[in-house]
């Protein structure tokens, strides 16, 4: 075994400049595919970290019939108390759970005496908030995060229309459940800046304040977001929280329940899956690639190689070992394409890293691409590469293991 | 006991729409340790009959009996596996691996077709690389060779598994006369040492003077055999 | 013959420009009909939702003229106080728990419902519409009316006035280019005294609020001449003391 592997590098040696070029097409489609992967994944885990780390959460839990609605923010789609601490027993119960945080939303207006304008709030409890979507203090661009009662984070884009600062004295107005108006004085504590997606323009305030102004008695709670300890195991946990969250059930026997992860409330989801796609494709042209080129070059071999087969053939060489004989040499040409491409892929991502390339997202500017070497990545890659190398020899090997040894001797 | 017996040997080939007797009908037989030669005009079937010997190909009628084998009943492993075993080879073109040194040449059918354990194996090429006169080369490449040190190279990778038969298609035929002496002078040394049956065809006369055998053959048939001397008919 | 024609084409024009100058006299007529121009008012609203739910609410209302209209919730208890002024073109709304009063447009609502603040706070058609096109159906005038300019509520109107009592019968809001907002019935006729004699009843619906109902019921019109100092942001809380 080891002979034959001696032999397939030395002959590979032998066309040293096909050999060359195979190996650098190989490695240059390694390269492409282990920079890109590292770059899409980092620009991925960046964005959606973005959004639920500093907006959605991780999952988020809803009383059945909310999100058909949620353009509306509806008042009449809220979590009772009693539903409420149903759900936090089951949120409690799960090891799963890092924390979890309750909010009432809720639309209105906001005014500064001269100007009135439709807002949209998130009602929320800052400790329990910070927790589970820890981002969000990093979005307040002025003023402070921590809210005290009788404050209100301002979005950016009104803030900028109306002229508002920290300090400013605001009126939030907002249509009870009821159907009456209620009104009460604010006080600018902060502006917050806009998040990618829906609920990124929302202003936000404490959750005392809104039962308030909404005049909501006893206490209700629009949404709760979930934080995992590990978001890797999402599917996992989701599927668990379904199944827990399902069987509450109403008297009618319908559930009382709707529960979704991020990807069913950002649009983003659709993005990550596209590029996902992109990667798929990029894998396959690799596959591609290797798998062309090395059948050429195996081709080629067995070709000018004729009258060698028939002898080696002639003096009792098994059809099988001749087979392995080019298969090997295949793997070389593919296992040093691999190498070589390993080394240069981890080369351009740490370059990457040190260039610092920023890109923009939705409103926000300034995020730098950290693209990582994944070992599991660069692992499977590799495999592939040579899984592929082996594949593309095997056509040619077999015609030349299958070659008649009479026929073989007579070619030049 | 015959090593060798052809009966009613016949060989065709399709070439693009004719059908080509290459062997039409051969009887023959070639005892143990026979210095042989196959003789004749390019076409007259020599390169068939070895061929057909050496297991490389089977023969499309009558019988031909190797080492006590009917080799028309040989698959492709079964006859790579007694080529192995029971033949080495010479060829006009010397047909080295160029990638292995000569010993690494001579080796190859003791690493890769009949294995051996290494201590062996070091053994037995340094004995024959010794008698073949290319022991202080045993590092070089074939393109570094001259062809007489390939074909004495040749010969020695040919009997390193100790086979019963060599056969050697025009071995000389690249060769000039000195050289092609010395070879056959080689040959038959390991002949006497080994034991080994020599066939080799050529269409050389003067080298034809060295064979203790002589099978004339034209136009795929056998017109004469002889023993050293002249030649008689059939 | 040409003279013929002359004078058949100039009785034709002034037949035209007779019904035009009927259907602007027509619009002040309704408008008077409708409300005396300095008035105190007590009105119902109701807002009915698709599932049968009703909120209620009751409004006390003072207006001078076209530029200065006033009004405070008397009921229910939590929007007991809460008053809103209309100035012109500029609208404002005062929530007792925020103390000062802010400053709204007339196409949002103070009370949720398919009323907004412009049918709350109206005033005279004539004042900001003017009269494209009159035609006849049976027994009422259909009155096509366009907004004098954009900051009117709505950009067009369909009224349908009754021939005989030159009150509203039905009237249609709707976009510049026709698409309908919410539409307006005027219902049971009243004798609220004084000389004023008009619908008592005005029931809306809208396409865009689809299920949901708003009914707004008249009690006491009565005629009443106002200090212009009630129509000003500081009386806003005082409204009330009016009564």
């Amino acid at each position: 075994m080891l002979k034959i592997f001696k032999m397939a590098v030395r002959n590979t040696h032998r066309y040293a400049r096909r050999s060359l070029l195979i190996v650098s097409l190989i490695a240059v489609g390694v390269v492409f595919v282990q920079v890109y992967m590292a770059a899409t994944n980092s620009y991925k885990n960046l964005i959606i970290s973005q959004i639920t780390d500093s907006m959605l959460g991780h999952i988020q839990v809803h009383r059945k019939g909310y999100l058909v609605s949620v353009e509306n923010v509806p008042l009449n789609m809220n979590l009772t108390a009693e539903q409420t601490a149903k759900a936090e027993a089951i949120l409690k119960a799960n090891p799963m759970v890092e924390s979890y945080s309750t909010r009432i939303k809720l639309g209105g207006m906001i005014s500064n005496f001269a100007e009135t304008t439709n807002i949209r709030l998130a009602a929320i409890d800052p400790d329990e908030e910070f927790k589970t979507v820890p981002l969000l203090p990093s979005r307040v661009l002025e003023g402070t995060s921590s809210l005290k009662p009788g404050e209100a984070l301002v979005p950016e884009l009104l803030a900028k229309g109306m002229k508002l600062k920290t300090g400013d004295t605001v009126v939030l107005v907002a249509t009870n459940k009821d159907g009456s108006v209620n009104g009460k004085q604010f006080t600018v504590g902060g502006i917050i800046e806009t998040a990618p997606g829906p609920g990124g323009r929302d202003g936000y305030i404490l959750l005392a304040d809104a039962m308030e102004l909404l005049r909501m008695d006893p206490p209700e709670v629009s949404e709760i977001a979930v934080r995992l300890k590990n978001f890797s195991k999402l599917e996992p946990a989701f599927t668990a929280f379904t199944k827990a969250f399902m069987q509450e059930k109403t008297k009618d026997g319908k559930p009382v329940f709707e529960i979704h992860t991020w990807e069913k409330l950002s649009p983003f989801s659709a993005i990550a899956k596209m590029i996902n796609m992109m990667t798929l494709m990029v894998k396959i042209m690799l596959v591609a690639i290797v798998l062309i080129g090395i059948m050429n070059v195996m081709m080629m071999s067995v070709y000018e190689r004729t009258r060698e087969i028939g002898t080696i053939a002639a003096i009792g060489t098994q059809p099988n070992t001749i087979l392995a004989m080019f298969m090997a040499e295949g793997l070389c040409l593919g296992a040093a394409g691999v190498l070589a491409g390993n080394i240069l892929s981890v080369a351009v991502i740490y370059g990457v890293r040190l260039m610092h390339v920023t890109f923009a997202f939705g409103m926000r500017e300034g995020f730098v691409l950290t693209p990582a070497v994944n070992p599991v990545d660069f692992s499977i890659i590799s495999a592939i590469v040579l899984a592929v190398a082996v594949f593309g020899s095997l056509q040619p090997a077999w015609k030349a293991s299958r070659l008649e040894p009479v026929k073989a001797l007579k070619s030049i | 006991m015959a090593i060798i017996s052809g009966t009613d040997l016949k060989k065709y080939y399709i070439a693009g729409e004719t059908r080509v007797e290459a062997l039409k009908g051969l009887n023959f037989t070639l005892e143990a340790g026979d210095f042989a030669a196959f003789v004749g005009p390019s076409g007259s079937g020599k390169t068939t009959l070895l061929s057909l010997i050496g297991c490389l190909d089977k023969p499309t009628g009558g019988l031909l009996e190797v080492c006590g084998a009917d080799v028309g009943k040989l698959d492709r492993k079964a006859g790579a596996r007694f080529r192995g075993e029971h033949i080495g080879f010479v060829f006009q073109d010397f047909n080295l691996i160029p990638v292995l040194t000569v010993y690494e040449n001579i080796e190859y059918p003791l690493m890769i077709v009949n294995p051996l354990p290494e201590d062996e194996r070091k053994k037995r090429i340094m004995a024959l690389l010794e008698e073949v006169g290319m022991a202080d080369q045993l590092n070089k490449y074939p393109d570094q060779l001259s062809g007489g040190q390939k074909q004495r190279v040749a010969v020695a990778r040919a009997l390193v598994t100790r086979p019963k038969i060599v056969l050697a298609d025009e071995p000389t035929a690249n060769l000039d006369h000195k050289t092609a002496y010395m070879i056959l002078e080689l040959m038959k040394k390991m002949r006497a040492e080994t034991g080994t049956t020599f066939i080799f065809s050529t269409h050389d006369q003067k080298i034809i003077g060295e064979a203790e055998r002589i099978f004339t053959l034209e136009d795929g048939e056998l017109i004469g055999t002889s023993r050293t001397g002249g030649s008689t008919n059939a | 013959m040409p003279k013929k024609l002359f004078i058949f084409s100039l009785l034709a024009f002034m037949a035209a420009a007779a019904h035009a100058v009927d259907g602007d006299a027509l619009l002040r007529e309704v408008d008077r009909n409708l409300e005396p121009p300095s008035y105190e008012m007590y009105r119902k609203l109701i807002n009915v939702e698709p599932d049968g739910r009703k909120k209620e609410f009751i409004l006390y209302m003072v207006r001078k003229g076209n530029e200065k209209v006033a009004g405070v919730f008397l009921s229910p208890a939590s929007d007991k106080g809460r008053g809103m002024l209309r100035l012109g073109d500029n609208m404002w709304l005062y929530i007792p728990n925020v103390g000062k009063p802010i400053r709204i447009t007339s196409l949002q609502s103070a009370t949720g419902g398919v009323f907004n603040n412009a049918d709350i706070l109206k005033i005279d058609f004539g004042a900001e519409y003017a009269v494209e096109k009159m035609e006849e159906q049976g027994d009422e005038h259909v009155l096509h009316v366009k907004a004098k300019n954009k900051t009117v509520a709505y950009d067009r109107l369909n009224i349908w006035v009754d021939k005989e009592q030159k009150l509203p019968v039905k009237l249609e809001c709707l976009t510049e280019k026709g698409m309908l907002i919410k539409t307006l019935y005027y219902k049971e006729i009243k004798d609220f005294g004084d000389g004023i004699v008009r619908p008592s009843v005005i029931e809306t619906d809208s396409p865009l609020y689809k299920g949901y109902k708003s009914v707004m019921i008249f009690s006491k019109i009565k005629k009443r001449d106002l200090k212009d100092e009630v129509f000003t942001l500081t009386f806003m809380s005082k409204v009330d003391t009016l009564r």
